[in-house]
């Protein structure tokens, strides 16, 4: 089946403006990414433009939470949603590829064998009150 | 065979079985992959001999691990909760 002829795919379905607007958004990783490994250990990091692996990131304008703190639990984070108006629960993944492994003492202390994989998440609260 | 410290046998069993894991779930996908085959095999054939080594000088790890003709070897050793015992050894 030819799913672009029939306009199917999760691209056909977001408009040529709303794409515009998302496509350039920056990558970033909310919460701190702990720098557990040397630089030269995290190619795929540096690739990805965390220059700086220890740098926290919010997803929330702090002054504009604080006007929206009374009408929110945390903080207005649906006001900041620039990814409003996508389809929902359409995700891309594509094919691992055999390589980037870790050495085996490495891979069992970060729980995979992928550096490619190795996504670790370390919760951290947001700066303010009330919002976790 | 060089005695290796039992700790460092259990470690070994653990890493190398972690890393079968890992393999086996990349072969789920990949099944035609050889890099991932070579490492299955290389993996495969490590955990055997660490489990061959740690159960030749330890006891059996699992029910499968064999037995002494005298006697059955899977009580012989201290069970897992007895901390200091399994510490001593």
């Amino acid at each position: 089946m030819n799913y672009n002829a029939e306009n199917r795919t999760p691209r056909d379905r977001v408009s040529e403006a709303l794409f515009s607007q998302i496509k350039d958004l920056p990558t970033q990783r909310y919460g701190i990414q702990k720098n557990t490994l040397s630089s030269a250990a995290r190619p795929a990091a540096a690739m990805a433009g965390q220059s700086n692996p220890t740098q926290m990131f919010c997803p929330i304008n702090r002054s504009k939470a604080r006007t929206q703190r009374r009408n929110s639990a945390c903080g207005g984070v649906q006001g900041e949603d620039k990814l409003a108006g996508l389809p929902l629960a359409m995700a891309y993944v594509p094919m691992q590829e055999w390589k980037n492994l870790y050495d085996l003492e490495t891979g069992f202390g970060q729980g995979t064998l992928f550096e490619d994989l190795d996504f670790p998440f370390y919760p951290t609260s947001c700066p303010r009150k009330g919002c976790r | 065979m060089v005695k290796k410290d039992k700790n460092a046998l259990l470690h070994d069993i653990q890493v190398y079985g972690f890393a079968l894991v890992e393999t086996n779930l990349f072969l789920d996908t990949h099944p035609g992959d050889p890099g991932a085959l070579a490492c299955y095999k290389k993996y495969n054939h490590l955990l055997t001999e660490a489990y061959a080594a740690y159960e030749s000088q330890y006891g059996p790890l699992t029910v499968r691990g064999g037995t002494d003709d005298d006697c059955w070897s899977w009580v012989k050793g201290p069970w897992p909760w007895e901390y200091s015992a399994n510490a001593a050894r």
